[in-house]
């Protein structure tokens, strides 16, 4: 049995004029299912072939053929042919010359999914591995051109007309080199018989081999980092910001009168009894360091000052400072102890420091800063989101920092989403404490890893 | 093969390049202040083993991107960085290629093993503005001057920032509290009435009284005591004008700040402030009045509270009649 959709069997003129007309009527409707003048089979309908993927050179590729038998009759054996081209000889798709190996498709080692061929009751097909016959006369057991997936069954039983579907997988899909596309066609044959000899029906689908698209992206590091001073917005605070971008310019948080009798903390709400402008500071932070970032501080150098004594505690500018710390009669406020244990601050006790009231986490995804050292803590040792966190901590637990090394206040082990950490500054004079308009800058540095 | 691949964003594909990353990567900053000098600090973890000869820290402000153009910060110079502390990887220098924006660290091409690295670079200048990204991007070069394919890469971010200011007023105070008896940092003060009874020619008769005070005037307070003698009518009993002991049967009225076994009154003062009774009122079981500083501190001083000792003696020809007096204590400060 001749294969019937081969050129090579076209012995006349006329024969040639009648299937090139065949060809370019057909072509036109879509590869609907060719027949040489000596071909019987009808037209299978509703054909196609869904592959897994359309990758080049992908491997274990799966073919799902679809199709609805136009003859009612026995199917003993079926012939899957993959070429470059619907008619004619059948090159196996790959290049548009004369292909390596690697570059075809490969279906020599392709395996049919058992039982796929539904529609029947029948026994499953399995590959045919003998030598050439009838219509399979290009598969791997013959000329080592494989072409062809042939299968085989034992089953007398006639099959409906009606829809079946074949899977074959493990195809290797052919390399594209000279174009951006390569289209395999797929022809198929069924057969009455277990010798590919009568054909029942026959057609033709197409599946479209391409190129894939890559798509990369990039995310860059990220640090939006900003310190301010802000008004205190209270219970229903509305001050904080959204954003970096939205952070105010302020940076002067004035906690007012300081004396010996009743020590003070920023936002100081008794504006109206010590001239402070009830403020205090926060430091924002957005990161995606996967690794965390660590917030740190050090207070500035007063460059005025004579000489380096106290020259980073909470002074008057230029002042001379003692060189003992200790010291309460020289305008240089003695400082909290550092964040390890931080020092409550007390009235008619010259003390000034820094603490956490809380970090807010309203503004962004996170929660992940904390690990606030003890001394920056305050009482509670609570920084937990907290609205008004500022006016709620009542403890008066400070630290302060007085080396130009910075030292962390906290940080986080993961990506920080706009947390807020919000700063309180408090202090109280001894009676000795001179006079004076006291200052201090504080610098903050956010330090991601990432 | 045929590829279709789309770039959506720029990549580190500039020259094919292929390096991987540098990871645990992070620069910590002597300072976030705007133009300030300070040290950058690198840490990150090679690779790659192979040979590295160079490092480059390209400072961008538009993105991180090794490969891509780079924008300098404004105000950003490297002009006269040096470098500081080297670890894991070390001999390197800053090679002479270095820039305003970037710093090539150059050694003799040696194998280099993945492992953590640390550079400081020391007097970098801060981006002139507050509030300012910046992206260094990192890579290493088996080449010793940062040319040619980069081993690996990766960058790191910081940001400068502005500073936050705190303001206080230390006002000038003058503390003081009078009373029978006064805590001694004058958190409490009791009564203002002493009674001597009944005048004795055979006995002294004393009573006390306290006051506290501190200032933070630099040139510290004088305690002023206010005030005539005991009085009754036009009666009275002679104030001890200099300082004088207790005479049973002489008419005198006097006072001291002291600790006194004749009579046996008094205390000396508490706290550990610098102020200390003047003269006339210093000395123990001597007694005077004088409408005159009874106490002083020379400096700022912390709270002294002072017990004051009042005795009276009267002779046999001392009218009767009920004496009184109000006396007035006066703290001034110079300030």
């Amino acid at each position: 049995m001749p294969n019937i959709f081969s050129s090579k069997d076209l012995q006349t003129g006329y024969q040639r004029v009648i299937l090139g007309l065949l060809i370019l009527v057909l072509a036109v409707a879509g590869l609907t299912p060719l027949m040489s003048s000596k071909a019987s089979a009808l037209t299978l309908t509703s054909r196609k072939v869904t592959v897994s993927t359309s990758g080049a050179d992908a491997t274990g590729t799966t073919y799902s053929f679809a199709f609805s038998a136009a003859t009612a009759s026995p199917i003993q054996s079926m012939s899957f042919q993959f070429c470059n081209t619907p008619l004619g000889t059948c090159v196996l798709p790959g290049t548009d010359g004369s292909p390596t190996a690697a570059e075809k498709i490969d279906v020599s080692h392709v395996t049919a999914a058992p039982g796929a061929f539904t529609g029947t009751t029948g026994t499953a097909f399995a590959e045919y591995t003998g030598a050439d016959a009838g219509g399979c006369d290009q598969s791997d057991g013959g000329s080592g051109v494989a072409t062809q997936f042939c299968v085989t069954r034992t089953e007398a039983t006639s099959e409906a007309a009606a829809a079946k579907t074949f899977v074959i997988s493990g195809i290797s899909n052919p390399i594209i080199t000279n174009t951006t596309y390569e289209t395999v066609y797929v022809r198929i044959v069924t057969y009455s018989d277990t010798a590919f000899a009568t054909s029942v029906d026959s057609g033709i689908v197409a599946a479209g081999i391409t190129q894939q698209l890559t798509v990369n992206g990039r995310v860059q590091e990220r640090l939006e980092f900003c310190v301010a001073a802000i008004d205190d917005g209270g219970a229903t605070d509305t001050t904080l910001p959204a954003a970096c971008s939205a952070a105010p310019a302020t940076t002067t948080i004035d906690i007012g009168v300081v004396d010996n009798v009743t020590p003070v903390k920023a936002p100081v709400t008794a504006t109206a009894t010590n001239g402070s402008n009830d403020d205090y500071g926060i430091a924002m932070i957005n990161t995606n360091a996967s690794s965390g970032v660590v917030l740190t501080f050090f207070a500035e150098a007063d460059a005025g000052a004579p000489d380096t004594d106290q020259e980073r505690s909470f002074k008057v500018d230029n002042a001379n400072c003692d060189p003992v710390a200790s010291t309460l009669t020289d305008q240089c406020f003695q400082s909290a102890a550092a964040g390890g244990t931080g020092t409550t601050i007390t009235s008619a006790n010259e003390r000034f420091g820094l603490n956490i009231p809380c970090i807010m986490t309203t503004q962004g995804t996170t929660s992940n800063m904390g690990s606030v050292p003890v001394g920056y803590s305050n009482t509670d040792a609570n920084t937990a989101n907290d609205l008004d966190c500022e006016n709620d901590d009542v403890g008066f637990l400070f630290a302060w920092n007085d080396t130009s090394t910075a030292a962390t206040l906290a940080s986080s082990a993961s990506v920080v989403d706009d947390e807020i950490v919000k700063l309180s500054f408090g202090a109280s004079a001894a009676a000795t404490t001179p006079t004076g308009s006291y200052t201090v800058v504080t610098t903050y540095i956010a330090t991601p890893t990432f | 093969m045929a590829s279709l691949i789309i770039v959506v964003s720029l990549l580190n594909l500039a020259h094919g390049v292929k390096a991987l990353a540098l990871s645990s990567r992070s620069v910590a900053v002597g300072s976030s202040k705007s133009s300030e000098v300070t040290s950058h600090r690198f840490d990150f973890t090679l690779s790659t083993m192979a040979t590295m000869g160079s490092i480059e820290f390209e400072y961008c402000e538009n993105n991180p991107f090794v490969g891509t153009a780079c924008s300098a910060p404004p105000g950003l110079s490297l002009s006269g960085v040096a470098l500081g502390a080297q670890s894991g990887e070390t001999g390197f220098s800053v090679d002479g290629s270095s820039t305003a924006n970037k710093v090539v660290l150059t050694r003799p091409s040696i194998l280099a093993t993945p492992t953590a690295v640390s550079y400081t670079l020391t007097n970098a200048v801060n981006p002139s503005e507050n509030n300012k990204t910046v992206y260094v991007r990192i890579s290493t070069f088996s080449t010793v001057d940062g040319t040619g394919p980069r081993t690996d890469s990766g960058a790191v971010v910081f940001s400068t920032a502005s500073g936050i200011s705190v303001d206080g007023f230390v006002p000038p105070y003058l503390t003081l509290c009078v009373g029978v008896t006064v805590d001694l940092t004058c958190q409490s003060a009791s009564g203002t009435q002493l009674d001597f009874g009944e005048f004795s020619t055979k006995q002294t008769r004393s009573l006390t009284s306290q006051f506290a005070a501190a200032t933070n005037d630099p040139g510290g307070y004088s305690m002023f005591v206010a005030g005539p003698t005991m009085t009754s009518g036009s009666n009275i009993i002679p104030a001890l004008a200099t300082s004088s002991s207790s005479q049973i049967g002489k008419s005198q009225f006097g006072m001291n700040l002291r600790a006194n076994s004749n009579p046996s009154v008094g205390s000396d003062s508490a706290g550990v402030g610098t102020a200390v009774p003047t003269a006339g009122f210093a000395v123990p079981n001597q007694f005077s009045f004088n409408n005159q500083i009874v106490a002083l501190s020379p400096l700022s001083t912390e709270f002294n509270r002072f017990t004051a000792s009042y005795i009276v003696n009267i002779s046999p020809s001392q009218s009767p009649g009920i004496y009184n007096t109000t006396l007035t204590y006066i703290a001034t400060a110079a300030f």
